[in-house]
């Protein structure tokens, strides 16, 4: 058993124990750099701190799922710094979307369009997958986004509503190629 | 048939959100079975001693801001209490004329132990407000060294160069009483300007009480027909 729980008083120092070497892979894995998978780290355990009222009661895969969420958005967050061609990438990204309107939801909402949810979650941008899921399976407000990811309320509006037609996109190219292919 | 519209794009939309928290699930199952545990790895000790430094700074944190939000809760009701408790003592005490006196007794005690007794600010020479009576015959070298007043009592006292005292003290309250040392003390009854009179003779000290409009004492070390001297000049002051 990897994960264990010492009996700490403190919640802050056992969440560390049992979480900072599996946060510290995942930050690696973004940034192969000790230095700076150790600076993900230690922001992540301060974002962890400023929300540990909420994390404490939750179980430990969703608190698992949300560190490595936590820890991606940071690991990412330094990326970008490092390698600015990043955030270009995204913005080119994001200049595509347009707005899917009405037709191309009627288009997404069938019957089988939550089996393709499930595969297109996976091509979606994680920064995308990750603000979904905090609202949509954490239940966060845009504040208490705006907390974990350390954006701007605003920030946390364009994002989600970015992510939600990049989603939407993804599905209904999806639905066209089934149709003519 | 506006309604019926709204309503459809709010089914959509309830439909959309459905789709959206389907997706974020299948994110979630994607991070963990992409993200297994896997078995721990040792952090540099250097990286360990900042977390760990980290964390008790973050814990003390914690601590005042429980503290701070226990104190937010507690004061109001604890203000509260208070104030109803200084109300039904304040009424109690309104309503009740044994405690009343009581409680007026320990403040009048208070006063008379702390608060109110001073000597005047040029404490050689009687005052300007001085209320009530003087002596008017000192015998010849004896003069203020000090006057103490407070709201029941005021007193003079008087030297001379050879070490001699007189202590002059009137009692101003109706029910207040002079009282004199006459155990194994030589008393005799005397009359002070119509008024009965007590004087005591011990160790070379003498004292006379009497009542007036005042409670008067009299305490000096001097010849005895002198002090009955000084009590008969006992006379009201006129400013």
């Amino acid at each position: 058993m990897v994960f264990f729980s010492k009996n700490n008083s403190n919640p802050f120092e056992t969440l560390y124990n049992d979480y900072a070497s599996y946060i510290y892979k995942v930050a690696y894995s973004i940034l192969k750099d000790d230095h700076l998978a150790q600076d993900a780290v230690q922001e992540t355990f301060i974002r962890i701190f400023n929300n540990l009222e909420k994390i404490n009661n939750m179980d430990r895969n969703k608190q698992r799922a949300l560190f490595v969420i936590i820890v991606r958005n940071i690991s990412i967050d330094i990326y970008r710094q490092k390698k600015k061609e990043y955030s270009i990438y995204l913005d080119q990204i994001n200049a595509n979307l347009s707005d899917p309107g009405s037709d191309i939801e009627d288009i997404v909402i069938s019957n089988e369009t939550f089996k393709m949810a499930a595969e297109k979650i996976r091509e979606l941008n994680p920064t995308y997958a990750d603000i979904l899921s905090l609202r949509y399976y954490y239940n966060y407000d845009n504040s208490e986004i705006s907390n974990i990811l350390c954006i701007t309320p605003q920030n946390v509006r364009t994002r989600l509503s970015r992510a939600k037609k990049c989603l939407i996109e993804l599905l209904s190219l999806e639905k066209e190629a089934n149709k003519y292919g | 048939m506006d309604n019926q519209k709204f309503a459809k794009a709010q089914a959509k939309e309830k439909m959309l959100d459905g789709l959206f928290e389907y997706a974020s699930i299948c994110h979630i199952e994607n991070i963990l079975s992409e993200n297994p545990i896997e078995k721990k790895i040792d952090l540099p000790p250097e990286f360990d001693r900042k977390m760990k430094k980290l964390i008790s700074k973050q814990s003390k944190q914690l601590k005042r801001l429980k503290f701070k939000q226990k104190t937010k809760k507690v004061l109001p009701r604890a203000a509260v209490f208070l104030l109803i408790l200084l109300g039904s003592f304040t009424l109690l005490v309104n309503n009740v004329e044994a405690l009343r006196v009581k409680v007026l007794n320990i403040f009048l005690n208070i006063h008379d132990q702390y608060t109110s007794f001073q000597a005047t600010k040029n404490n050689n020479t009687i005052p300007q407000n001085w209320n009530g009576y003087l002596p008017f015959y000192m015998p010849s070298g004896f003069e203020i060294s000090k006057i103490e007043q407070n709201n029941l009592m005021d007193i003079i006292y008087y030297t001379n160069h050879q070490g001699q005292s007189i202590e002059f003290s009137q009692s101003k309250g109706d029910h207040s009483d002079m009282r004199i040392d006459t155990e194994d003390a030589l008393v005799q009854n005397i009359t002070i300007n119509n008024s009965e009179a007590l004087l005591a003779e011990k160790n070379g000290l003498i004292s006379i009480v009497w009542r007036d409009e005042f409670a008067f004492c009299l305490i000096g070390n001097v010849d005895k027909s002198e002090l009955i001297k000084v009590a008969k000049n006992v006379r009201k002051y006129q400013k």
